[in-house]
């Protein structure tokens, strides 16, 4: 028996489709936006992201939401290539939620 | 949280507005705020650029797509080009689509054609903008492909028995765009019209065009 992928929800049973619209937050926005220059700056294909998220867990996969796993599929991939350093984006990272503060950058 | 400007390091880059500043900073947002910088202090990319493409593609909208449904209404000729050539009948509407292959679905009394992605959110960004909540949402994904009439009938297409029903499974290579039925009552609308009456979910075989009111 094949052993299905995290993503591979098709026909799976599901409860109601949510209807709300919901608003693209700026963050991610600008995260398409740097996604897209990414793809081509660094030829990084579509394939290659859908690995990364295949490679989530499945409790990881069950909880999150599109943007979120656009984020981390790509974070994987950039500190598995070596443009990103995990630590020092980790590190980062906890600076700015403890300021609270989006002006960092 | 502060939108201001008194941080004390040195930059040019110019900071755009941020409309969502009265909403509490995410771990995700956190984590994205963390990258962009790493990524412009590392040379890869630059503020302005990154800006230039949200613009770019906030250019994107369901109404590129009504505008080739309206052509393909009034035009046969660009209908038959349409379902040959998705891409290149945008094209012929200075709509540049840069998924690698795009088809056009034609809805009829006989046929209604549905669109998903069952794997992750594969969509016509470049034609469409970004898609909707319910397309990207679990749920869909998970049970269009198993009762698309049901789901169909959720979203107030009540489709009749005879009427098959097709979904269509997008992928990174492939994706789709619904070419709905036209309307009665819609003889003489120009095409400007015409486009007004397709909105973004019948794109996706979610909804019909809609009636001149």
């Amino acid at each position: 028996m094949s052993t299905r992928l995290v993503s591979d929800i098709g026909g799976k049973p599901a409860g109601d489709i949510p209807r709300e619209e919901r608003r693209q937050l700026f963050w991610e926005k600008q995260l398409i936006a740097v996604v897209n220059l990414l793809s081509s700056k660094l030829d990084i294909t579509l394939d290659e992201f859908r690995r990364a998220v295949e490679e989530m867990s499945e409790e990881e996969y069950g909880r999150s939401y599109l943007y979120g796993r656009r984020l981390d599929g790509w974070l994987r991939l950039l500190f598995e290539n070596g443009t990103i350093d995990a630590d020092a984006h980790a590190a980062r990272t906890a600076q700015i939620l403890a300021s609270g503060s989006r002006d960092h950058v | 949280m502060t939108a201001d400007h008194s941080h004390s390091h040195d930059h040019t880059h110019p900071h755009p507005v941020n409309e969502d500043d009265d909403m509490d900073l995410t771990e995700h947002e956190a984590k994205f705020l963390a990258l962009k910088a790493m990524l412009i202090e590392q040379g890869i990319l630059d503020a302005a650029e990154i800006q230039a493409r949200v613009e770019v593609n906030e250019l994107k909208t369901p109404h590129q797509a009504a505008r080739m449904v309206a052509r393909a209404w009034v035009d046969p000729a660009y209908k038959a080009r349409m379902m040959a050539d998705a891409k290149q009948a945008a094209l012929e509407l200075d709509i540049p689509v840069t998924e690698a292959a795009l088809v056009a679905l034609e809805n009829t009394p006989d046929l209604h054609n549905v669109i998903v992605c069952t794997l992750c959110s594969c969509y016509p960004r470049s034609l469409l903008g970004e898609p909707p909540a319910f397309y990207v949402s679990k749920a869909y994904r998970s049970r269009t492909v198993r009762e698309p009439r049901r789901v169909l009938r959720e979203f107030g297409l009540t489709l009749p028995e005879e009427t098959e029903i097709r979904v269509h499974d997008s992928n990174a290579d492939l994706r789709y765009v619904v070419l709905p039925q036209r309307p009665d009552g819609t003889e003489g609308l120009s095409e400007s019209d015409l486009a007004a009456l397709v909105p973004r979910d019948a794109l996706i075989g979610c909804a019909f065009a809609k009636t001149p009111s």
